[in-house]
């Protein structure tokens, strides 16, 4: 699994302080490196139950085997990962957010159980800054992931 | 166990797993329809839905950015986010970046609808005004010796007045565009290899940008090798 966009921005929250947003487009291949057939599910292997301190709400993950349209990888083998701490809930909220202490993304089969494509890392999903794998200015285009 | 049993098995378990491979939204997710207007009043073709869960954090896949017909309709089809949920209309090469972000917002926006999203819901008549659009910048990245396309060069923007950025890699073919507020942004590129670009107005002098309402800026970006 290698990144081929990785995109982040300041997300307006006005009247309370900005947040981010960044969205890391990954393509998945085989073993030998041939993109992966498309129609295949992914699911999200990171705790379901995180708080995100902006809004105390539970931070919403893909950690399911869903079917659905917007889920699934694009015609190419693609798929975006969007990190979003949301806005803060106030303006002495900032800085907020959360955290994932291993982030890892897993192929779910039509039998049996999810095998893992790639691991990222820690993920630290704040409103001033958004840290994956310890990288917060962007990943470089063709940067790979063990499994 | 005969060939046809087999057969039979086979079979049987193939359909079984066409209830997972079919895509469908699921039934608790929520319908937002309406229609984005231009600031004369008229219906924008071609514009992307985008969306902002504005009270709750998020980490993987978001629903599909729909795009408007001929008669600016749109339909989103999205999971039910607690709390407020910020719409925005976005057409870059017609002026109308994504106002979610900072970066690009201006005095003239319209105004972004917030809906409450509710499970299995449907929100009609969702309207998104716009304002009017803004001036455009686009370009391509290439090696200045040889002309070439640079695959892996990143461009980031940055506004210093509301102090926010917008970064991204840029595509193989090194193109990028952009609809610009009217402020000073200041525009720098990098990509392994090469010298960092930053844009200098070599009329103003200004490190950095700012495009009228009607601009439609094209440039080239030369980087050097170090």
């Amino acid at each position: 699994m290698y990144v081929v966009k990785d995109a982040q921005n300041t997300v307006n929250c006005s009247p309370n302080p900005d947040s981010r947003e960044r969205d890391i487009t990954y393509e998945v291949v085989d073993t030998t490196d041939t993109r992966m057939q498309v129609p295949f599910l992914l699911r999200e292997n990171v705790p379901t139950n995180i708080v995100n301190s902006c809004n105390s709400q539970i931070v919403q993950v893909g950690a399911t085997c869903t079917s659905n349209t917007s889920y699934e990888p694009g015609a190419l083998g693609e798929f975006t990962d969007f990190l979003i701490p949301s806005c803060p809930a106030s303006p002495t909220d900032s800085p907020c957010g959360f955290q994932f202490a291993n982030q890892q993304w897993q192929w779910c089969p039509g039998v049996g159980q999810p095998t893992s494509i790639g691991t990222i890392g820690a993920d630290n999903v704040q409103n001033t800054v958004i840290s994956v794998d310890g990288n917060i200015t962007g990943f470089t285009v063709g940067t790979t992931f063990p499994k | 166990m005969s060939k046809y049993m087999r057969l039979l098995t086979v079979m049987s378990l193939l359909l079984g797993l066409v209830p997972l491979m079919q895509s469908q939204a699921p039934a608790d997710w929520a319908t937002v329809t309406g229609r984005v207007l231009d600031s004369d009043g008229r219906p924008v073709a071609g514009a992307r839905i985008s969306i902002f869960p504005k009270d709750v954090g998020l980490s993987g896949g978001m629903p599909r950015q729909p795009i408007t017909n001929q008669d600016g309709a749109y339909r989103l089809v999205s999971p039910a986010y607690p709390g407020r949920t910020r719409l925005c209309a976005v057409k870059e090469s017609a002026g109308y970046p994504n106002a979610q972000y900072s970066l690009f917002v201006s005095s003239t926006d319209g105004k972004m609808p917030e809906v409450s999203l509710t499970p299995g819901g449907h929100l009609e008549n969702i309207d998104i005004h716009l304002g009017p659009p803004d001036g455009i910048i686009e370009g391509f990245v290439v090696d200045a010796g040889t002309r070439a396309p640079i695959s892996k060069a990143r461009i980031t923007l940055h506004r210093s007045d509301r102090e926010s950025i917008s970064s991204s890699t840029l595509p193989p073919d090194g193109h990028f565009s952009y609809a610009l507020p009217p402020v000073l942004i200041e525009i720098t590129v990098e990509a392994p290899g090469y010298l960092r670009w930053t844009y200098r107005d070599l009329a103003t002098r200004a490190n950095g940008i700012v495009l009228s309402t009607s601009d439609h800026k094209k440039i080239t970006v030369e980087l050097k090798p170090e």
